[in-house]
């Protein structure tokens, strides 16, 4: 990116949903987080490679499908590793790892894709946040089951995204570009009964 | 209690509020509630709940909504309804009222919240679970709320519980397995209220339980007799329900006609109620207990072996007397009464049970079906468990096995087995008769069981009367049937007809089915494109100028990439990033052709197969390092080809080290197609050479593009020189609107899905889904030339089968219409005759079917229409005249080779 004005990059990037917001937080209130950077990353835990890609992000990466993890440095924003498969996380945050891992991907096997614009972050967050999901979402979200951390992938409103909770009543969505319109409806349309 | 005025049937009523509209209805005297479906015959109140068989209304108010029992709505101010005969009408109106759904997961379910199903909630509590408790009635309390019992103080505390979520108005009506319940909770019609319009009306409930008690009670049994239908014939748990909790005075004598000390305990209610209990006809030789005393003690005259064998009605219809009969010695003895209380015994709630294959089993002691289960996820408790007391296992009921007297053959065709259906003993005697031993053949010959009821008070009773018949018919090799041999009607979720719109909840209208768009999307819809659906995608299907119809658009828009430069948006593509050591030797056995000699930053169209040698998708794939490819896939194919990718890897190829991911909406894709193309392409990119010799065809390079860092590649769909832009997707916009801005004096055209289709239709190119339906191999598509001789691939064994190899198989071609402005539509056969000569005359004479036509156009290079075909041995067809035969008009055309325009590719580097 270094070739390019990130100034001018900045000025003309749209997000899908314009970083819409909806709601009240003191209810249940959504809103779109645009931009956040974000990563594919396959490699077989265990190999050689999995612990350079490790090294490289800084940051231990799950190994339980469905749990994540947290790097913070100083005033850097966090990055997050979220374990969605055996050998596939999903990292949320700017890493700069991927010129770290050149040299050696000549011969490793692993693969991260930048993926910053495949998907767009909804947050949902509000002392209804979990009774709005529950309109939308099959899985268990008890907490004895879906803790603060916990990951899964799924289909909301017939959407295909990650689900991840971030904190007491707070969620993250992180939904395809080309379904965000369609699962934003839906979503809106389901806080309705709680928002008036 | 507020009173509150309802209408039946146009007429105003009073009552009070939160009472079950049955129990008004019958203070204001309608004993006589609606006429049976088939015969007419005047009928009344039979139940207290969903067991309700002839009192079906219709919403006037409200949703609208059909077939509902009056014993399940409750009196609200202003509710309006209408009597039903059987067949209720849809609204004419669009359905306005909001329906949503939960899923919700929890320790336990209790459907049922008696006696029987508190406790086990209760129990569940107490072990520190969390426990959801569901029940069809506004209160708690089962038979306690129907007693007007006041609810033990240990029970309604449980109700409070923070791990209990209590759901009154809530009917479990579908059990499957693995815990997982579905449930319909009715929310708003009983509140009088303005009704919020975002407050849903019905929600539907997904529940998943690691463990699910049922409690769901039992249902009273009537008794078959002759004309056991009429107004005033209740069940006898009914009808003291009705007189004593509702005050209920349009009942002055009665007759209780019993098989169990139930009907003596309803006996002493109507008595204590001030109904004048004429007598207790009970079927049993012997009875006692403490319902029997406390009967006698209030001074009924009770006659054992005796039952009710007939009645009579007034002019009315309605019930004034009855018929006893002694079952001893056949004397009968007629008795006026406007009441007749019957107590068949009970039929515990089995239906829950049989939805997930549990075969319920006979109890003689109970006379009644039972499910007794307490292992797994699943345990029964209250009167489907066999307990018939009040939760102690404590009951004197000790019921006879008796569901009528003898009846002759007259008697057998007014004696009623199913009210809602009209279906009569006689039915049933006729279905043994002819033969029929199944309860499930007898259930479709006699419709019993069949109406919204699905028999929940006819269906033992069937079962006990066909017990009686087979094996006494004049057939002398018929058997007996005990009925545990028999078995319950098989039951099928629902367990109550519920509303579709309860069931679709937020998934109507444009929340139906995902709408995909792309980062571009916005702009088309402001150009005024409109759309066309490609899979779940809207994709623009032209760009019309002001005023312009769709066919000047299309000529403009093709001319314009054929002669100048036209855009489109091409970012529904699927794309998928392959990396690895393996990744090119993944892709040679992926596509026909081969992959692993493609050069880094160059790219080349591929072909894939399934297992069975048909064409399954294709697309361009290019080589951005040693290591690493980007796979281009049809729009509607990026998932499926996704997901056999992953087949391969993991299930078939562990050991090729390749990992693949999705970047679908990751890149914007913009096509520059044109002549002049490669002049806008310089200045969208002024750092790239884009020069013939430093850029040349299926070749890919980084760039900047108006400021964005793209990958460029020299792709074309059309045949002209073209230009692909990648961008990532938050840029998609900005770089169309600066080629648009760019592309000005070029008077450069957005062109949408139906310009695409015609140019790439012109070089022959074709769509997989259009031209193939799975049954094409790539020879049959005359693409042998992208098929390797030298590797493996999947899909290169089945093209040794003999189908395959066969001669006459169906191959592409084009087609040219005689009449050059005549567009065949898509989809029309083609016919020829033997000789080759095309067939004139009569177009619905009989006539040998050879191909369809796959995709048609009108084309603006060629001044004229054509089409391409999949035609039985096409290719050897060249020249061949064939006729399309539509209505009444016969279309001449002529076989041609696929290929119309560019046919030596002279375009491609412009």
């Amino acid at each position: 990116m270094d070739k390019f004005n990130a100034f001018t990059l900045t000025s003309v990037r749209k997000s899908p949903l314009g970083g819409a917001k909806h709601g009240s937080p003191g209810i249940v209130a959504l809103c779109e987080k645009p931009f956040v950077p974000s990563f594919n990353l396959r490699v077989k835990p265990g190999s050689l490679e999995f612990s350079a890609v490790a090294d490289a992000l800084g940051l231990p990466l799950p190994t339980i499908v469905g749990q994540s993890q947290q790097r913070t440095m100083g005033n850097e924003p966090p990055v997050n590793a979220l374990c969605l498969g055996p050998d596939w996380w999903f990292i949320l945050g700017e890493i700069d790892a991927i010129p770290l891992l050149e040299p050696v991907r000549a011969k490793a096997h692993f693969s991260i894709v930048d993926v910053s614009a495949q998907r767009t972050q909804i947050e949902i967050q509000g002392p209804c946040a979990r009774k709005v999901l529950e309109h939308l979402w099959e899985q268990d979200l008890r907490e004895t089951h879906f803790g603060i951390g916990s990951c899964t992938q799924g289909l909301m409103a017939k959407a295909p995204i990650v689900l991840w909770h971030l904190g007491q009543n707070r969620y993250n969505i992180s939904v395809r570009s080309s379904f965000v319109r369609h699962l934003w409806e839906a979503m809106v349309d389901a806080c309705v009964e709680y928002l008036g | 209690m507020n009173t509150v005025n309802f209408y039946f049937d146009g007429t105003k009523y009073n009552g009070y509020r939160g009472e079950p509209l049955a129990a008004a209805l019958l203070r204001a005297g309608i004993v006589h509630f609606t006429d049976s479906i088939n015969f007419q015959r005047p009928r009344g109140i039979v139940g207290i709940g969903v067991e309700e068989s002839n009192a079906m209304v219709q919403f006037v108010s409200g949703a609208q909504e059909p077939t509902v029992p009056a014993t399940m709505i409750e009196l609200v101010e202003g509710l309006s309804v209408s009597s039903l005969a059987g067949v209720g009408n849809l609204p004419d109106e669009p359905e306005t009222a909001r329906y949503d759904k939960v899923h919700r997961h929890t320790d336990v379910l209790v459907v049922g919240a008696g006696i029987a199903g508190l406790t086990a909630a209760r129990k569940h509590l107490l072990k520190g679970r969390e426990v959801i408790l569901m029940d069809d009635q506004p209160c708690p309390g089962g038979h306690y709320s129907h007693l007007g019992t006041v609810l033990p103080a240990s029970f309604s505390e449980i109700l409070t519980h923070k791990s209990l979520m209590y759901l009154p108005r809530t009917t479990v009506t579908g059990l499957y397995d693995q815990g997982f319940a579905v449930a319909i909770e009715r929310r708003s019609d009983h509140l009088s209220a303005e009704i919020n319009p975002n407050f849903a009306r019905i929600r539907t409930w997904h529940i998943r339980a690691s463990h699910i008690v049922l409690a769901p009670g039992a249902f009273q049994r009537p008794l078959v007799f002759a004309n056991n239908d009429r107004p005033g014939i209740l069940l006898s748990h009914a009808a003291a329900t009705y007189v004593d909790r509702y005050q209920v005075r349009s009942f002055h004598r009665a007759v209780v006609a019993t098989v169990d000390n139930q009907g003596y305990r309803d006996a002493v209610r109507l008595h204590k109620s001030s109904v004048q209990v004429v007598m207790i006809l009970d079927s049993r030789s012997h009875a006692s207990g403490k319902s029997v005393s406390e009967a006698l003690a209030c001074g009924i005259p009770v006659k054992m072996n005796c039952t009710v064998v007939d009645t009579a009605a007034d002019t009315r219809g309605v019930l004034c007397s009855i018929t006893a009969v002694d079952l001893l010695t056949k004397v009968t003895t007629k008795m006026d009464a406007d009441l007749l209380a019957v107590s068949g015994g009970w039929t515990p709630t089995v239906h829950l049970g049989t939805f997930i294959g549990i075969k319920p089993t006979w109890s003689e002691p109970h006379a009644a079906f039972l499910i007794q289960r307490d292992s797994g996820y699943l345990s029964t408790v209250g009167m489907l468990a066999g307990d018939f007391g009040n939760g102690d296992g404590q009951s004197d009921d000790s019921p006879a096995i008796f569901f009528g007297p003898d009846l002759d053959d007259t008697q057998a065709r007014f004696a009623f087995v199913d009210h809602q259906r009209d279906a009569t003993l006689h039915e049933l005697r006729r279905a043994v008769g002819a033969g029929l031993s199944s309860i499930e053949h007898i259930k479709r010959f006699t419709t019993i069981g069949t109406a919204h009821d699905q028999g929940k008070t006819s269906g033992t009773t069937t079962v006990g009367l066909m017990s009686q018949l087979v094996g006494n018919t004049a057939d002398k090799n018929s058997k007996a049937m005990p009925i545990p041999a028999i078995g319950t009607l098989s039951f099928r979720p629902p367990y109550i007809p519920i509303p579709f719109v309860a069931l679709a909840g937020r998934e109507r209208g444009l929340l139906i089915d995902p709408i995909r768009t792309s980062s571009i999307h916005e702009w088309h819809v402001k150009a005024g494109a409109p759309m066309e659906d490609v899979g779940q995608w809207k994709r623009p299907w032209y760009f019309p100028l002001p005023g312009e119809e769709m066919p000047a658009a299309l000529l403009r828009e093709c001319a314009a990439a054929r002669k100048g430069v036209a855009i489109m948006d091409a970012s529904t593509l699927g794309k998928i990033d392959i990396q690895g050591p393996d990744a090119a030797q993944f892709l040679d056995r992926i596509y026909t052709n081969v992959f692993s000699t493609l050069k880094v930053g160059s790219c080349r169209y591929g072909l894939m197969c399934g297992a069975d040698g048909m064409v399954f998708d294709d697309g361009v794939t290019t080589r951005l390092g040693h290591n690493h490819f980007l796979m281009t896939t049809t729009t509607g194919g990026a998932a499926r080809v996704l997901a056999w990718l992953e087949e391969w890897l993991q299930t078939e190829w562990p050991e090729l080290k390749v990992f693949c991911a999705s970047v679908t909406e990751q890149i914007a894709t913009i096509a520059l197609v044109g002549p002049k193309s490669r002049e806008l392409m310089g200045l969208l990119a002024p750092a790239l050479d884009v020069s013939k010799e430093g850029f040349a065809f299926m070749e890919s390079r980084e760039s900047s593009v108006a400021g964005i860092p793209a990958r460029v590649a020299r792709i074309s769909f059309s045949g002209e020189l073209a230009f692909e832009i990648n961008v990532p997707a938050w840029f998609g916009l900005h770089v169309w609107e600066q080629a648009m801005k760019l592309g000005q004096p070029f008077h450069i055209a957005p062109y949408g899905t139906e310009t695409m289709h015609i140019l790439r239709a012109e070089k022959g190119f074709i769509i997989v889904g259009q031209e193939t339906d799975g049954t094409q191999t790539p020879a049959d598509l005359d693409m042998e030339w992208i098929v390797s001789k030298k590797k493996d691939f999947i899909g290169k064994r089945s093209f040794l089968r003999d189908d395959v190899r066969r001669a006459g198989r169906h191959q592409l071609v084009g087609l040219l219409p005689e009449e050059s402005a005549e567009v065949i539509p898509e989809g029309a056969y083609l016919v020829t005759t033997t000789n080759g000569k095309a067939i004139t005359g009569n177009p619905l004479k009989p006539m040998k079917h050879i191909g369809y036509v796959t995709s048609s156009y009108f084309s603006a290079e060629l001044g004229r229409s054509f089409a391409l075909a999949l035609v039985a041995d096409g290719l050897n067809r060249m020249g061949e005249q064939v006729a399309i035969p539509l209505g009444n008009k016969i279309i001449p055309a002529t076989i041609c080779k696929s290929v119309f325009v560019d046919k030596e590719n002279t375009r491609r580097d412009g």
